[in-house]
C-alpha cells in the first residue's frame, strides 16, 4: 500500500470512527462504571466496556411495576417520551408502558417492596427478562427506596396535616373539643375485614388489627361450643416475643422479663442505675415462682415492694429535671413495677403466665381461650418483634377461618326440604 | 416603633424579683437574644429597593422593618412602601399597588371564626415583574382586590416554598388568603447544633387557605391552572406544608362565616375591634407609650392587642417579661397562646429559643429548656392515652421552674377540663403550689387516664 492511499485509509476510517455517535450506556448491559474489586486490572474500580451488550429493544417497559407508596419524579412518573417515535426507548408495542429505570436491587435481588415475607416473590412481580441484571442503576433504586421510606413517614404524619394548624389553634382556646384522638374521643376499632387484610409489618405491631381478629376469634370460638379445631403452633421463641395488654397485661410482660427487666433511659446513671441490682434481683426472686406455675413467695414479694418504694422516692426526687420522654418512661416503668406486685399478690397470679409458653409454646387455639380468660388483648410489639406478629397474624386468620367452617352446618345436616 | 434597646430591657430585667420575676427574665432576655440575628425576609428578592406600593389607611396601620434591621417603624398616613420590607399590618391596613390594578387589605378575625389563628398579619413586597403585584405573605389574612377600571389583575403571591400566580378576572374580583403556622401537637423538640449543618431540621407546620369571596379567578400552582369562583362554586383551595397532597380546590355552597364580608361582629368582637382602632390612634401619636398604656390596661381586649403587637413584631424579650408577670390567668393564657404562635411561624424560632434559654445569662440546664420546649409544642395524641403524660405534668406543678410549673397548669386545664376548678395562681408560692399538686392528683391519681367530662362541663 502506497503511503498516500494508506493516509487516505487512515484518514476515513479517523472520520467514520468521529462521526459514529457513541453509545448511550443506558441502551447497554454488563458495563458501565464498576466499584473497586470488579475484575483484574480494577482495583479501584472504574469504567469498562467489558462484555457489553446492547439491550433488546423488547425488553424496555417491561421492568416489574413500582410499588409506589407516592410518585417518584424521575422514576415512575409518566414519560410523554415513550410515545416519540425519536425517543430511544420507543416501542410500538409498549405504547401502554411508562418508560422505567432500572428498579431490582443490585447485587441480583429484587427491591425490597417486591418480596414476600414468607421469601420468593409477591404477587405482581415476576422473574422476567429484567430479573437478575446487574445493578447499572443502583442510583435510582436507593433513590426509589429512599423516597418510599420518606414517603411512608409522611403518610404516618397524616394524622398532621392540614387540621394540623387548626387543632392547635381550637387546644389554645380551650374550646371542648380535644385534639383528635385524645382521652375524650371514643375509639373506633377498624372492621375485621380491613384487620385481616393488613400486611403491613409496621402497622400489625400495633396490635390493633390483632386485637380485632382476637376478639372475632374469641367469640367464634364460643359459638363453636368446643369443637376441637387444629390451628397453628407458636413457638416459645415467637410467644417471647408476645406483648399483652388489658387488665393485667403489662404485669404479665414485665412478670416474663424476670431476671433482665428492661429499664428506661432514666436508670442508665444517677442514683436510678445503683437501684437496677437490688431492682434487678428482688423481681425476679419474687417472680420466678410464678413463671414456674406455682405461687409467689409473699416475703419476696413484700421485699420487692420496699426495693420498689425507694425507686419511687429516688424518681420523684430527679423527675423534675428529666426530659419530658424520659420523665413518662420511667414513670411507666414504675407503674408497671406497681401492677406486677398488684398481680403477684393477687391469688390468680398462678394463673395468668403458661409455664409452657416459655418451654413448648403453644397453640393459637389455646392463646386465645387463654387471653379471653383474663380478658388480655395484644400490646405494641418490642422492636424487632414485628415479624412474630405477622406470623400471629396469619396464624389467627387461619383459626378464625377454621372456626368458621366448624360453625358452619354441613351439607348433609341441612334440614330438607 | 421600635424594639427595646438592649439597655431598656436590662434596666426592666434588674427590677424583677421573686420566682415569677424568674421567669419573666429569663423569657425578658434570653427571648430577646433568640429574636436576634435576622436572615432575609422570607419570599423576597434581593432586588434594589424601591416604592411598590402606597399605603391607603390612616397613620400607625402599618410598621415596617427593613432588610437586615431589628427594629420597626410605625409609618405614617399614606406611606410609601418600600420593595423588601417586612410588613406588619393591623386589621383593616390597606394599600394600593404601584400601578394602581391591585389592592390589598389586612383582616382580622375577631370573633374567632376562622380556621386558621389569625392574630396578626405580615407581609413583603416585592418588586412585581410581568404582574401587578408581587407579595409574599409571611402570615395571617390579606383580601386581594381587582382595582382595575377595566381587565384583569395578576398578583404573584409567594409563601414558605411556593410561588403561585393569581389572575383576578375582572374588576372588583376579591381573593382572600389566609396563612399561619404551629408545631403539630406531639412533636418532640430535638436541639440542632449550629455548626450542624448536616441534621435534620424540624419545621412547623403551615396551613394556607384561599377563597374567592367574588368574582372568578384563576390560581396557577406549580404549572397547573385552576379556575375558581366565589361561592357557590370551586371557591376554595387549601395548602400546607406537609405536601402530602397537592392543593385541591374544594366547592363551596356559600361564603364561610369566617370570611362573611357583611357579617355583624359579636359583642366580643365589637369590643376586640374597638381596642384595635383605639391602639392605632395611640401608636400614632407615641408608639412605646401606646403599648406600655395597652399592656397595663386593665381591659383584656386591649391587653390582648398589645400582646399580639409584641409577638408580630417579635419583642418577644418584653412579651415574656409581660407573661412573667400576668396579673390574671387570662392574661397568661393567651401570652402562651402568643409565644407559641411566634413558635410557629417559621422554621428555627424553637433553636433560637432553646439556645436562648440554656445560654449561661439564664442558666436553664438542658434538661428544662427541654422540658420548656417540649411543653410549648404540646402532646400526641399517643402521648394523651398514656397515664404518665398527666402524671409528669401534674409533677411539674411544683417545679422550682415558674416557666415549666404555669405551661404545665396550662395544658393540664386543657387537657383535664374538670380542673378547671381548682384555683391556680401563675404568681403561686411553694406551699400552694403543693396543695394545686395534691388536688390534681386526687382527680388523676398515678396511672390513671383522667375520665371523659361529662357534658355539663
Amino acid at each position: 500500500m502506497s503511503p498516500f492511499r494508506f493516509l487516505v485509509v487512515l484518514l476515513s476510517a479517523t472520520a467514520g470512527t468521529l462521526a459514529t455517535s457513541s453509545p448511550a450506556p443506558a441502551q447497554y448491559m454488563f458495563g458501565g462504571f464498576r466499584g473497586p474489586g470488579f475484575g483484574p486490572g480494577m482495583p479501584y474500580g472504574g469504567f469498562t466496556t467489558r462484555g457489553w451488550q446492547p439491550l433488546p429493544r423488547y425488553m424496555f417497559g417491561m421492568l416489574p411495576p413500582v410499588r409506589a407508596v407516592s410518585p417518584v419524579p424521575g422514576v415512575n412518573f409518566f414519560n410523554p417520551l415513550m410515545f416519540s417515535p425519536f425517543n430511544p426507548n420507543y416501542n410500538p408495542s409498549f405504547q401502554s408502558a411508562v418508560t422505567y429505570y432500572y428498579l431490582l436491587r443490585p447485587g441480583y435481588g429484587y427491591a425490597p417492596s417486591a418480596m414476600s415475607s414468607y421469601g420468593g416473590l409477591a404477587p405482581g412481580f415476576s422473574t422476567g427478562s429484567m430479573a437478575g441484571y446487574p445493578g447499572t442503576a443502583s442510583t435510582q433504586y436507593y433513590n426509589l427506596a429512599r423516597a418510599q421510606r420518606e414517603a411512608s413517614t409522611q403518610a404516618k404524619q397524616e394524622q398532621w396535616s392540614r387540621k394540623a394548624v387548626q387543632d392547635q389553634r381550637l387546644y389554645e382556646q380551650r374550646k371542648d373539643s380535644a385534639p383528635s384522638g385524645g382521652v375524650l374521643e371514643s375509639q373506633e376499632s377498624p372492621a375485621l375485614s380491613r384487620a385481616v387484610a393488613v400486611t403491613d409489618p409496621s402497622k400489625l405491631a400495633t396490635g390493633e388489627s390483632l386485637n380485632v381478629i382476637l376478639a372475632a376469634a374469641v367469640a367464634a370460638q364460643a359459638k363453636s361450643k368446643g369443637a376441637k379445631v387444629d390451628s397453628a403452633y407458636l413457638p416459645p421463641n415467637l410467644m417471647a416475643e408476645v406483648r399483652f395488654a388489658g387488665p393485667n397485661g403489662s404485669a404479665i410482660n414485665m412478670l416474663r422479663t424476670a431476671g433482665k427487666l428492661e429499664f428506661p433511659t432514666a436508670f442508665s446513671d444517677g442514683p436510678l442505675a445503683a437501684l437496677r441490682p437490688t431492682l434487678n434481683r428482688d423481681f425476679a426472686a419474687a417472680t420466678v415462682p410464678v413463671l414456674a406455675g406455682k405461687p409467689a413467695d409473699l416475703l419476696k414479694v413484700a421485699g420487692l415492694e420496699v426495693t420498689i418504694k425507694k425507686v419511687h422516692e429516688t424518681l420523684n426526687t430527679l423527675v423534675k429535671d428529666m426530659d419530658f420522654e424520659t420523665a413518662t418512661d420511667a414513670r411507666r416503668f414504675v407503674n408497671q413495677l406497681d401492677e406486677t406486685v398488684k398481680v403477684l399478690k393477687s391469688p390468680t397470679a398462678v394463673a395468668l403466665i403458661d409455664p409452657n409458653w416459655a418451654t413448648q409454646g403453644t397453640s393459637v387455639a389455646d392463646l386465645v381461650k387463654h387471653m379471653a380468660k383474663y380478658q388480655l388483648r395484644f400490646g405494641p410489639a418490642a422492636k424487632g418483634g414485628e415479624e412474630a406478629y405477622l406470623t400471629l397474624h396469619h396464624g389467627l386468620i387461619a383459626y378464625l377461618y377454621a372456626l368458621g367452617q366448624v360453625s358452619q352446618p354441613k351439607t348433609d345436616q341441612l334440614p330438607k326440604k | 416603633m421600635n424594639v427595646l434597646s438592649p439597655t431598656k430591657q436590662a434596666q426592666m430585667y434588674r427590677n424583677g424579683s421573686g420566682p415569677v420575676r424568674l421567669w419573666s427574665r429569663t423569657l425578658v432576655v434570653l427571648l430577646l437574644l433568640a429574636s436576634g440575628a435576622r436572615a432575609q425576609e422570607p419570599g423576597t428578592s434581593q432586588a434594589a429597593r424601591g416604592v411598590v406600593a402606597r399605603a391607603s389607611a390612616p397613620a400607625a396601620s402599618f410598621a415596617a422593618r427593613q432588610p437586615g434591621s431589628d427594629g420597626f417603624k410605625v409609618l405614617p398616613e399614606n406611606a410609601d412602601l418600600y420593595s423588601g420590607d417586612l410588613l406588619v399590618a393591623l386589621p383593616g391596613a390597606s394599600l394600593q399597588g404601584k400601578n394602581g390594578a391591585v389592592s390589598v387589605k389586612s383582616l382580622a378575625d375577631y370573633d374567632g371564626k376562622s380556621p386558621l389563628p389569625a392574630l396578626e398579619t405580615a407581609f413583603t413586597l416585592n418588586e412585581p415583574k410581568d404582574v401587578d403585584l408581587d407579595v409574599a405573605l409571611d402570615r395571617g389574612r390579606v383580601d386581594l382586590t381587582n382595582t382595575k377600571a377595566d381587565g384583569a389583575a395578576v398578583v404573584q403571591v409567594r409563601f414558605w416554598d411556593q410561588v403561585w400566580k393569581v389572575t383576578l378576572d375582572s374588576p372588583g374580583t376579591r381573593v382572600a388568603l389566609e396563612l399561619y403556622g404551629r408545631w403539630p401537637a406531639g412533636s418532640r423538640f430535638k436541639p440542632v447544633r449550629p455548626d450542624d449543618t448536616d441534621a435534620t431540621k424540624a419545621a412547623p407546620v403551615a396551613s394556607l387557605v384561599l377563597l374567592v369571596l367574588k368574582g372568578s379567578a384563576a390560581v396557577n400552582v406549580g404549572g397547573v391552572t385552576m379556575g375558581m369562583k366565589a361561592p357557590p362554586g370551586p371557591a376554595l383551595l387549601e395548602w400546607d406544608s406537609l405536601g402530602i397532597a397537592p392543593p385541591t380546590l374544594q366547592k363551596q355552597e356559600k361564603l364561610p362565616p369566617w370570611a362573611e364580608p357583611n357579617a355583624e361582629l359579636s359583642a366580643d368582637g365589637k369590643k376586640a375591634a374597638e381596642a384595635v382602632e383605639k391602639f392605632r390612634k395611640a401608636r400614632a401619636e407615641n408608639p412605646q407609650a401606646a403599648i406600655t398604656s395597652f399592656l397595663n390596661s386593665g381591659d383584656p381586649a386591649e391587653q390582648r392587642v398589645a400582646l399580639v403587637t409584641l409577638g408580630a413584631l417579635d419583642d418577644i424579650g418584653r412579651l415574656g417579661q409581660q407573661i412573667g408577670n400576668a396579673k390574671t390567668q387570662e392574661e397568661w393564657d393567651f401570652g402562651v397562646t402568643i409565644l407559641r404562635h411566634w413558635l410557629g411561624r417559621s422554621q428555627g424560632h424553637d433553636q433560637k429559643l432553646y439556645a436562648a434559654l440554656t445560654s449561661p445569662t439564664q442558666g436553664y440546664t438542658p434538661a428544662h429548656a427541654r422540658i420548656i420546649m417540649q411543653l410549648l409544642f404540646g402532646f400526641s395524641p399517643d402521648d394523651l392515652r398514656q397515664p404518665e403524660t398527666y402524671e409528669v405534668l401534674i409533677d411539674y406543678l411544683t417545679h422550682d421552674k415558674a416557666a415549666i410549673r404555669n405551661l404545665a397548669a396550662w395544658h393540664l386545664v386543657r387537657l383535664v377540663p374538670q380542673g378547671k376548678s381548682i384555683a391556680y395562681n401563675p404568681n403561686a408560692t411553694k406551699e400552694e403550689c403543693q396543695k394545686t399538686h395534691r388536688e390534681w392528683k386526687k382527680l388523676v391519681p398515678s396511672g390513671q387516664i383522667p375520665s371523659s367530662p361529662s357534658k355539663k362541663q
